[in-house]
């Protein structure tokens, strides 16, 4: 995640599992078979939150919210949120659900993938396009997040 | 010749038994297709269905993985010479994501880009619901509702988390004025309703520009027979009669026009 500014004041979490990944694992094998040369494939949950907060705070409710985060078989990254790093697939529904995060307020939830290369490191910006193309976002209910501005925030209710 | 129709399973499908048996029941030489079978194994078949369940975990998306499986190269071929291809709640969720409906002309577009999809119910819970749903399309719209009188009334099962039609809405028009939603939902009396997945249009399925296809959420296969009426009135007339509960019922017209139309081919 890009760490670099925090000149949105959006905070996020990005939790990752630390066992085998299944959804991970089929989209890497599916786009490998479609022909995307990508060494790897990783995703996350990116909670990010709608209203001000003091990251620690945020941090700890994430931390003990069962529905998110199990501290077995879950790593949580949380920092500010600006824009995907290199090799970052923000994915999110037209729709997204809103949710409360403990007292702190409302968040969202998007997929964030990391594509990477056959030597690790981060994909080519065309890869990414051709990875969200064939497989990670339809275009129909899905948009991808070039900026954490372009998420689509009141435009949809919590039901 | 009897037209042979592959019933395909891939890991996560469901529903494929009562698809089978209401195929074979409306005299449909059906079998059931594992996802390990070869592709030019399904190709011979003459026509394809695709029933319920959670393919691939609906991992990604329902049915996006399923929908890139290499069995499905068989199945977009028999779609573009005309085959009948029926899918069935996670099979319609696959034919959406596989772009085989509602299959608009793009122009410059690839053939395998979604254009619509099921997505999230409305409600953002699942939906389990006797629902009937009604013949809107002109009955010759579809190869599946040839030879069903228009306006004809199908009560089904839905049961579905993602069973909303979303498109963007230059799409949602096109489906709506090509006539792609050839059911939608409606009660007992054939009167329309309001989607109780929010679906868009209504819509319960779609058919293909050519009409050789049909994605339906409902399932059919679970009201084909008297006994699956949830009907506490019909339950009570078919209680301790055995012939009277395996009688065909409900869905069973569905694939009984399937039958009718793949004897046509």
């Amino acid at each position: 995640m890009n760490t670099a500014s925090t000149a949105t004041g959006h905070i996020a979490a990005a939790i990752v599992l630390t066992i085998p990944d299944n959804q991970a694992r089929t989209a890497y094998s599916t786009l490998r078979r479609l022909g995307l040369a990508i060494g790897g494939l990783r995703r996350a949950d990116v909670i990010v939150l709608e209203d001000p907060a003091e990251l620690g705070a945020f941090e700890a409710a994430v931390r003990q919210n069962e529905a998110l985060f199990n501290e077995n078989t879950h790593d949580l990254w949380a920092g500010p949120l600006e824009a995907p790093s290199p090799g970052e697939l923000w994915i999110i529904d037209d729709r997204p659900e809103r949710f409360v995060i403990g007292k702190l307020g409302h968040a969202v939830r998007f997929a964030g993938w990391r594509l990477e290369d056959a030597a690790g490191n981060p994909a080519a910006g065309e890869h990414l396009d051709e990875a969200a193309r064939l497989l990670l976002c339809n275009p129909a209910v899905q948009r991808r997040i070039l900026h954490v501005h372009d998420l689509p925030r009141g435009e949809y209710s919590a039901r | 010749m009897n037209a042979r129709v592959a019933i395909l399973t891939f890991p996560g499908s469901n529903s494929e038994d009562e698809t089978l048996r209401a195929c074979t029941d409306a005299g449909i030489a059906a079998e059931i297709v594992h996802w390990t079978a070869g592709v030019d194994e399904v190709r011979a078949f003459d026509g394809y269905v695709l029933p319920g369940g959670f393919a691939y975990e609906d991992r990604v998306r329902a049915g996006a993985v399923a929908a890139h499986d290499r069995l499905m190269e068989a199945v977009r071929e028999g779609a573009e010479r005309g085959k009948l291809v029926l899918g069935i709640c996670n099979g319609a969720q696959i034919l959406l994501e596989a772009g085989l409906a509602p299959g608009l002309p793009a122009a410059g577009a690839s053939p395998a880009r979604p254009q619509a999809v099921f997505t999230r119910n409305a409600q953002r819970a699942f939906l389990c619901r006797f629902v009937h749903v009604l013949l809107t399309a002109p009955p010759e719209r579809c190869a599946f509702t040839a030879r069903l009188p228009a306006g004809t009334v199908i009560p089904m099962w839905a049961s579905h988390g993602e069973g909303r039609l979303a498109a963007v809405p230059e799409v949602l028009e096109r489906i709506d004025s090509g006539e792609h939603a050839v059911f939608c939902y409606a009660d007992a009396a054939g009167n329309a309703i309001a989607a109780p997945n929010g679906s868009a249009l209504d819509a319960a399925a779609l058919t293909n520009v050519k009409g050789n296809v049909l994605a339906i959420m409902p399932h059919a296969e679970r009201s084909a027979w008297a006994y699956q009426s949830c009907t506490p009135a019909e339950r009570a007339r078919y209680r301790g009669d055995t012939a009277a509960m395996l009688a065909p019922a409900g869905g069973n017209v569905l694939f009984q026009a399937f039958a009718h139309a793949l004897a046509a081919i």
